[in-house]
């Protein structure tokens, strides 16, 4: 576990800077705004311009998920990391938490920077919102959203580790053999979903309006359903991909090219 | 050169055995079960057990100058009367997870009225927390109201039916239904994402919507109508003839009158689909 935290500090400590900097960015976008909210621009066009930092992240994350691998064979510290006497998917599994940080931080970041930036003009910007939705039914909702992001990311993040990984183990063409996986990855991860859906048609539905408490809004009419049965071979699929990640990474990654 | 070799070489064959599968299977293959469904369960058919609950108002429409009425998701009817009593039957649908539930909620929540001393009366639904075990509040008015009474009634969601009506309203409405049939003096609409189907009106008219699709069949009465309508990236299909300005190849402007034109109609439309007929 101790060396698991030594390696997820390394991560952490790696993407200081990128992250001080997106939130430096962000920070700086959202004072502009400010200013020119107070000056010429209407408040519908600040609405507008208000979520680009936030509409970027996901792209960014994506990135970085390849970034942080492709550094460890830039700056050579690849053979080092390949060598210590840790199994593969502490590496992957590190540096899947370490994006996780990541976001959480910027989210929080930008977040927290449009409501301290804006706090004078939230009931203005949000106040309609506000009057039709309870507070506590939007954080609740917001932090399911957030763990679904998670969710969906943690597929990104995993195809792209694979991807770099057998790129590796390639001598030439590295960039199109990456994209090559990312293909076969997604193919392989959607045909496990449909094969092994008849095996968990015993799993109930998750109502998303329950979890969502979507009474709470006033929305009785209609119950969207979660089919959990052709997701959790998916899940599976992400899984055993993972796992493959690790292992290749550990037994057959090459470092000298 | 061994692992490179083998990796290119089982790459090649999940191609080859993925290429296969897309080949025979074709792509519409890869769709599988659906991951999400949408089970519809409209008000009259609610799989939930319910709980209902009336209230009654009269007033006398001597004491009264105007009435209020907002919902959601439920349905306005507003009926013209004869008689100098207006009459508001509101009945509340409570739908729990159990009877008991939408029972014991029922008897915490009831349609308030409150009256101004300016005439004005206004009847609404407190918006009063459900807890988990709640799966709906929907209320339906029924009004009868008496002629030349101001009425003002909006909706978000739901339906609005206004029958017979003489005198002066007012709507707003946002995804919802309005039908207005055989109504009598001036009809004021706030829309958006809705449906207007307004027969036989006999008045002036003035609307300001956007994305919703507007039906208006006009009475062709003595006093005739003026038009005034501005349209942006919308269409205008009309069975008078009107003077008709396009702007920037996205802004209609259409202008006229029948008969003496007294009666004006003012229509502000963007995104949206106005039909205008003097029958």
């Amino acid at each position: 576990m101790g060396k698991f935290l030594r390696l997820l500090r390394k991560d952490l400590e790696a993407s200081k800077w990128p992250v001080t900097m997106l939130s430096g960015v962000s920070l700086i976008w959202y004072l502009f705004l400010r200013l020119k909210l107070e000056s010429t621009w209407s408040l519908s066009q600040v609405m507008f311009l208000l979520w680009f930092p936030l509409m970027f992240l996901p792209f960014w994350l994506i990135w970085e998920s390849f970034q942080t691998l492709r550094t460890e064979w830039r700056e050579d510290t690849a053979y080092t990391l390949i060598v210590l006497p840790v199994p593969g998917w502490y590496i992957t599994l590190s540096k899947l938490l370490a994006m996780f940080v990541e976001y959480s931080l910027l989210l929080a970041v930008n977040i927290g920077g449009i409501l301290v930036i804006f706090r004078t003009q939230l009931p203005e910007m949000f106040g309609s919102l506000l009057q039709e939705l309870p507070v506590s039914w939007l954080i609740r909702s917001m932090f399911i959203l957030y763990l679904a992001s998670l969710g969906i990311f943690t597929y990104a993040i995993v195809f792209i580790q694979l991807a770099f990984v057998v790129s590796k183990m390639v001598g030439r063409l590295q960039g199109l053999v990456a994209l090559w996986v990312l293909a076969l990855a997604s193919w392989f991860v959607n045909r496990m979903g449909i094969l092994l859906e008849p095996l968990f048609r015993w799993v109930p539905p998750v109502s998303l309006d329950r979890l969502f408490h979507m009474e709470r809004v006033g929305v009785t009419y209609d119950s969207f359903l979660w089919n959990l049965s052709p997701q959790i071979g998916i899940w599976l699929a992400v899984l055993a991909l993972f796992i493959l990640t690790a292992w290749l990474l550990e037994e057959y990654v090459e470092i000298n090219e | 050169m061994k692992v490179r070799r083998v990796t290119l070489a089982v790459l090649l064959l999940i191609t080859a055995v993925a290429v296969a599968d897309i080949w025979y299977l074709g792509v519409g293959a890869f769709s599988g079960p659906p991951h999400f469904e949408v089970k519809l369960q409209c008000k009259d058919s609610c799989d939930y057990p319910s709980s209902v609950k009336k209230q009654r108002f009269t007033v006398l429409s001597s004491d009264l100058t105007s009435i209020q009425i907002e919902n959601q998701y439920g349905e306005i009817t507003v009926r013209g009367t004869e008689g100098d009593e207006m009459t508001v039957v509101s009945t509340i649908t409570v739908y729990g997870d159990t009877e008991e539930d939408a029972e014991q909620y029922l008897e915490t929540v009831q349609v308030i009225e409150t009256k101004e001393d300016s005439g004005a009366a206004e009847y609404m639904l407190p918006n009063v927390p459900a807890g988990p075990e709640i799966r709906g509040v929907i209320v339906n008015y029924e009004v009868d109201l008496p002629k030349n009474l101001a009425a003002s009634v909006g909706s978000q969601y739901g339906t609005i039916r206004a029958d017979e009506v003489e005198g002066e309203m007012e709507i707003s409405a946002s995804f919802s239904d309005v039908m207005v049939h055989g109504f009598k003096g001036i009809l004021k609409a706030d829309t958006e994402f809705s449906t207007l189907d307004i027969q036989d009106l006999a008045g002036s008219f003035d609307l300001d919507d956007s994305y919703s699709t507007v039906k208006l069949d006009l009475v062709d009465v003595q006093e005739g109508y003026r038009f005034d309508l501005r349209l942006e990236y919308g269409s205008l299909h009309h069975n008078m003839p009107l003077e008709k300005k396009v702007d920037d190849g996205n802004v209609i402007r259409a202008a006229g009158k029948t008969q003496a034109g007294n009666f004006p109609i003012r229509i502000r439309s963007s995104f949206g689909t106005v039909h205008v007929h003097v029958k």
